[in-house]
């Protein structure tokens, strides 16, 4: 069993870093949809 | 409240994966009857991929159908994205399996009916953003990759369930969600579909959101002098639902 500590420590590590990138995506999504969601408001202001 | 339970989720999602992991490689017993016992237990993450995959690939066909019906982006964008992802998971499917067939027939690729009906699978999907990639016109790729979604989604189960299950000469093994796993294996399974499935939404809805932005910002570029333009299709979503 201990000989598959190493081998555990790959597939935990890529999954730490998929979910450290999929949580810090979630907030530049966020922004952007702001960003997209002001402009659109700003459509309906210029009317 | 709905953002703070998806908040919630995405925030538990990182240690119920670790858990899996930990219990896949630690917990579970060494499978009898392999050449390589303790690389057996990678069928604990390959089957769930699989699974995966396939709804995967159902919801981008059916989101293209949505599209052909209806004629909305969003729906487009939608199928895209699904698609993109049933592609890694199919990805990984092939990975995962090949250890597994190195942990029971000794070789990584043995040109099993399984294995080589996954690789023509593969090439159907590779084909479908080759295929949308060399069309230039956004209308005509959306119509385009719709139709070609529709048999993508026939030839999955004719590929995975139909022709490997055609012959007995197979080194696959069968009957695995069928009683052919004990109590420790199935928790472990069925954990790590959960899992799965959780970073499938989490990823799916974020690459939605990110193209449906672009297209928003994207379109309103492309008139000179302002912002002053909305997609034509794509139907506003306040920022609440889709900042989750």
């Amino acid at each position: 069993m201990s000989n598959l500590v190493p081998l555990m420590l790959v597939p935990l590590i890529v999954w730490v870093a998929v979910w450290a990138y999929l949580y810090t995506l979630d907030g530049k999504v966020k922004r952007l949809e702001a960003l997209a969601a002001k402009g659109d408001s700003g459509t309906e202001e210029d009317r | 409240m709905i953002n703070s339970i998806h908040k919630i989720v995405k925030v538990l999602l990182l240690p119920l994966g670790c858990a899996v992991i930990a219990a896949g490689f630690l917990w579970l017993l060494p499978a009898k009857g392999f050449m390589n016992p303790a690389l057996a237990r990678i069928v604990v993450f390959h089957v769930p991929c699989s699974i995966v995959g396939l709804v995967a690939t159902t919801v981008a066909t059916w989101f293209s159908i949505a599209y052909l019906w209806k004629r909305r982006l969003s729906d487009d964008i939608k199928a895209f994205a699904s698609f993109s992802w049933s592609l890694l998971f199919w990805i990984l499917t092939t990975v995962t399996g090949s250890v597994f067939s190195k942990a029971q027939w000794g070789a990584y690729w043995s040109w099993d009916i399984k294995q080589g009906s996954i690789l023509l699978l593969l090439m159907v999907f590779v084909a479908y953003f080759a295929l949308r990639a060399a069309i230039s016109d956004r209308r005509k790729a959306a119509t385009i990759g719709a139709v070609y979604a529709i048999f993508a989604l026939l030839a999955v189960p004719y590929l995975t369930l139909i022709l490997p299950n055609s012959t007995p000469d197979t080194l696959h093994p069968k009957g695995t969600l069928e009683g052919g796993l004990d109590t420790r294996y199935n928790t472990v399974l069925w954990l790590d579909f959960l899992t799965v499935t959780l970073v499938y939404v989490w990823g799916f809805r974020l690459q939605v959101a990110i193209a449906e932005a672009g297209e928003r910002l994207t379109a309103r570029r492309r008139v000179p002098g302002g912002a002053t333009v909305r997609v034509e299709t794509m139907e506003r979503r306040p920022l609440e639902e889709g900042a989750s």
